[in-house]
């Protein structure tokens, strides 16, 4: 069977293969020829990332790794300043916020940890805790609307995780027991 | 949200006892039901929601509840529900799925009166509601559920300990809640939690 015949198949046996295809087909069937390469790009980006998504890197560095563990050892939600104070003596480009939050955004755009932004101040957690406290945030804005209804692409907009990895940690947070 | 397929949860049902079983997928949907009703610089107010199962004992459908349906108002101190649209959501979002057994409505303390214990008003609140939950889904077993939560501050998480036979404790990174369990006629009724 060739790849489009494989897709008519796949479809056919997914629970959202309709709703894919009427999207899909609404977009290709558009006389403008942007909607086809926004389709193309759209779709390379979810492949690119579901794999990152699948094959998160380990910390490299030591200031990557005792970051990560003292954010996840905290169990809470921790601040830049947090890290600073909590820091051992070496490396001691974490005695700087500066320094901290570089290790901390680098770690957040790998998908070790996650980030949310409440009030004035941004907080750094485990990926399943932050994305948990940023569908909070998402229901807080959208009063009326169940936990099924978050839209996974606002909460990856707020955290700075992929929409594959939040979907994910969706999925493991509310999904079947 | 769907409840899962009925024998998902057979080896919960197989627990002896007879106990409410919470699993990790319900408790994580009470807390962030219960964290997502509130605004920030705003007084909190009490809200309800429901569990129901298959069975007698394990809830599988979360049943949010935030459609004027069912509140028809609700303050810091008081929520006041409509039975009629309570049943007429668990009926529309259990479609498909065989008559329930077990239906658990519950509703918030938050603070300053943070205290998993029904308040005379519930009491009557959880007979009459009862007897009508009790006609509408014969059959099943209908509890109520009291749960209080604390006020916003960061702080570590705690997983769920049992601090009452009929009452749960644990503490997200924002609140600390407890949810305790009684029958209609205001009877303790005893809960686990499975993770």
């Amino acid at each position: 069977m060739n790849d489009l015949g494989e897709l008519a198949t796949a479809l056919g046996q997914d629970p959202r293969g309709a709703e894919i295809a009427k999207i899909l087909l609404e977009l290709l069937t558009d006389a403008d020829e942007d909607a086809r390469l926004l389709v193309l790009v759209k779709l390379r980006e979810a492949s690119r990332e579901r794999r990152l998504t699948l094959h998160s890197p380990q910390p490299s560095t030591d200031a990557e790794r005792i970051v990560k563990q003292l954010v996840l050892d905290s169990g809470s939600l921790i601040t830049a300043e947090d890290v600073v104070q909590a820091a051992p003596p070496y490396p001691r480009s974490l005695h700087h916020r500066s320094g901290a939050s570089a290790v901390l955004n680098t770690l957040v755009n790998r998908g070790e940890l996650g980030k949310l932004t409440i009030g004035r101040e941004t907080y750094f957690s485990s990926v399943q805790e932050i994305v948990q406290q940023a569908q909070i945030a998402w229901m807080r804005d959208h009063p009326g609307q169940g936990p099924e209804q978050t839209n996974p692409t606002a909460i990856a907009a707020m955290t700075g995780l992929s929409t594959a990895q939040v979907i994910r940690t969706l999925t493991e947070l509310l999904g079947r027991d | 949200m769907a409840p899962p397929a009925s024998d998902d949860l057979g080896e919960l049902r197989s627990l002896g006892g007879d106990t409410l079983v919470l699993t990790a997928r319900i408790r994580n949907l009470i807390e962030l039901r219960a964290e997502s009703s509130f605004r920030v610089n705003q007084p909190d107010f009490e809200i309800i929601y429901a569990l129901s199962g298959s069975d007698h004992r394990t809830p599988d459908t979360f049943h949010h509840f935030a459609s004027q349906q069912v509140v028809e108002d609700a303050r810091t101190d008081t929520v006041t529900p409509m039975v009629s649209g309570i049943i007429d959501l668990i009926q529309s979002e259990r479609d498909g799925s065989p008559q329930p057994g077990l239906i658990v409505v519950n509703h918030t303390h938050p603070a300053p009166g943070n205290i998993p214990r029904p308040s005379s008003n519930d009491e009557r609140f959880f007979e009459s509601a009862g007897r009508i939950l009790g006609q509408q889904f014969p059959g099943a077993r209908v509890l109520f559920g009291v749960h209080a939560i604390s006020g916003e501050a960061i702080r570590r998480r705690e997983s769920p300990v049992k601090i009452e036979p009929n009452c749960l404790r644990w503490a997200s990174v924002i609140r600390e809640h407890e949810v305790a369990f009684f029958t209609p006629d205001g009877a303790t009724f005893a809960v686990d939690y499975h993770e």
